[in-house]
């Protein structure tokens, strides 16, 4: 990364180009814009504190969207232990698919996905990322990746009736 | 490619994603504020402090802490020696021809405890004299500095590990005390700590020590100026007249001024309110989380420069 003269410049350009990825990867995953600003700051800040490991300047897309995706999970981690199992009601599978209207926006569908296909359904649909580069920003097996990206399939089939 | 995955893919492109307004101002705002990274840097060099980009951040007063790289350590409170010198101080000592008393600072513990609900990272200070002092006024300011910092941070790790012992798995927590030497010149060090607490919603907290090298004495606000003269409202004035700016220029700003809640308005700064000197040889007056804004503000500090306060200051300053 030595040979970028103005890096602020630089990487202030490369987040303008990817914000909207970068802001569906957070909103998608936290499901409050509050926590996805948060996620995106901490992002932000900590993808320019380490720029320098950034090697390849063409990887900056997954590059910065593994970043967010662990201040994402940061967040999702802090959160979980407020929610005490005993909260939800009995006979309530939490994950169970829940039935839409047709023309319900995919984005808005893919939110109600259980936390572990939402990102790997962004990447792979909205980001059109391959297993291999998926499994690299969530540290999944790719084994694990497709275990998820087909299961999420059948949801989003059945929920979009496609 | 799968028929399915073709069409999901289909109507992800039709979908277009807007950002909240909000959102966007949070990006463009947390990119100004990057410092910038010199062309020379080395690799490996990272990026200068980064606390403007974030200091807006709910999510950075959480999250202070680094990453429980420690977790091996889950269920045991560990000690043990670091001596590191503060690159701060190490720079400001290579920079200045010191020819006052050469102050030191060096960690003397590091304190780290994570058990997956409970972290802690608290790096303690101790200030060292390079040299024997001639003045023992100096040397007992650095005592007296040294004993308070042992002093606070072992109530603070008491605090901790009762809320451990009494909260368990029912509840985070977190606790970190970092520390950064703001000024050690031939005339004057300062030494910053700052203390987050967190458990829910984070508060920080900064404490300052000065000593001024030529009297060897440790030195609060008031100090500085001649008795009698009017330098906090004058200072004072100048911190409303920044707020009033500041919030007409930032409709996301927010200070305690004119408020309805005559309480809660900023009115006048204090004999012993936290300061220090920037670089420029202003002074910075600083505040706590909550005293003079909303906690989305931060701890808020405001430079003033010399020629607001210079005449009130004593001989010497």
């Amino acid at each position: 990364m030595t040979y970028i003269t103005d890096k602020k410049k630089w990487y202030t350009e490369q987040i303008t180009a990817c914000q909207a990825s970068l802001y569906r990867l957070a909103v998608s995953l936290l499901r409050d814009e509050e926590d996805a600003r948060d996620a995106l700051q901490e992002a932000l800040c900590t993808g320019y504190e380490k720029l320098n490991s950034l090697r390849d300047p063409d990887k900056f897309h997954p590059w910065i969207m593994r970043i967010l995706h662990n201040a994402a999970y940061d967040i999702l981690r802090q959160r979980k232990p407020s929610v005490s199992l005993s909260d939800i009601p009995s006979g309530q599978e939490p994950s169970s698919t829940p039935s839409f209207s047709v023309d319900m926006a995919l984005g808005d569908v893919v939110k109600t996905l259980p936390e572990e296909y939402r990102t790997v359904v962004i990447l792979f649909y909205y980001e059109e990322m391959s297993v291999r580069q998926i499994s690299e920003i969530t540290g999944l097996s790719a084994g694990a990746v497709k275990t998820r990206l087909s299961r999420a399939r059948d949801r989003l089939r059945q929920m979009l009736d496609l | 490619m799968n028929p399915i995955d073709k069409r999901i893919r289909d109507l992800a492109r039709k979908e277009k994603t807007v950002l909240p307004p909000e959102t966007e101002r949070v990006i463009r705002r947390t990119l100004s504020r990057l410092p910038d990274i010199s062309e020379s840097a080395e690799d490996g060099e990272e990026a200068g402090p980064l606390s403007a980009a974030r200091s807006l951040s709910r999510f950075h007063r959480k999250r202070r802490l680094p990453r429980p790289a420690l977790a091996a350590l889950a269920g045991l409170a560990v000690f043990f020696l670091l001596p590191n010198i503060s690159a701060s101080a190490a720079e400001a000592m290579s920079e200045l021809p010191v020819i006052g008393p050469i102050v030191d600072v060096i960690t003397i513990r590091n304190y780290f405890y994570d058990d997956g609900y409970h972290r802690s990272r608290i790096d303690i200070p101790q200030v060292e004299l390079e040299t024997q002092a001639e003045d023992s006024s100096l040397s007992d300011s650095v005592s007296t500095i040294n004993s308070d910092v042992q002093a606070m941070t072992d109530r603070l790790i008491a605090e901790f590990e009762a809320d451990c012992a009494s909260l368990g798995d029912s509840a985070h927590t977190e606790l970190s005390v970092s520390y950064q030497v703001i000024t050690n010149n031939d005339a004057w060090f300062t030494l910053q700590i700052l203390v987050y607490r967190g458990s829910g919603s984070g508060s920080q907290t900064y404490y300052y020590y000065h000593i001024d090298k030529q009297s060897g004495q440790i030195v609060q606000l008031s100090d500085l100026f001649r008795a009698g003269s009017d330098y906090q409202s004058v200072i004072s004035n100048e911190i409303l007249r920044q707020m009033k700016a500041q919030m007409a220029a930032d409709e996301n700003i927010t200070y305690w001024v004119d408020t309805q809640y005559e309480g809660m308005d900023f009115h006048s700064i204090t004999p012993d309110q936290n300061f220090f000197f920037s670089e420029d040889g202003n002074l910075v007056i600083q505040f706590d989380e909550y005293e003079v804004a909303p906690g989305s503000m931060g701890c808020p500090q405001f430079e003033i420069s010399r020629s607001v306060y210079e005449e009130f200051l004593k001989e010497g300053y």
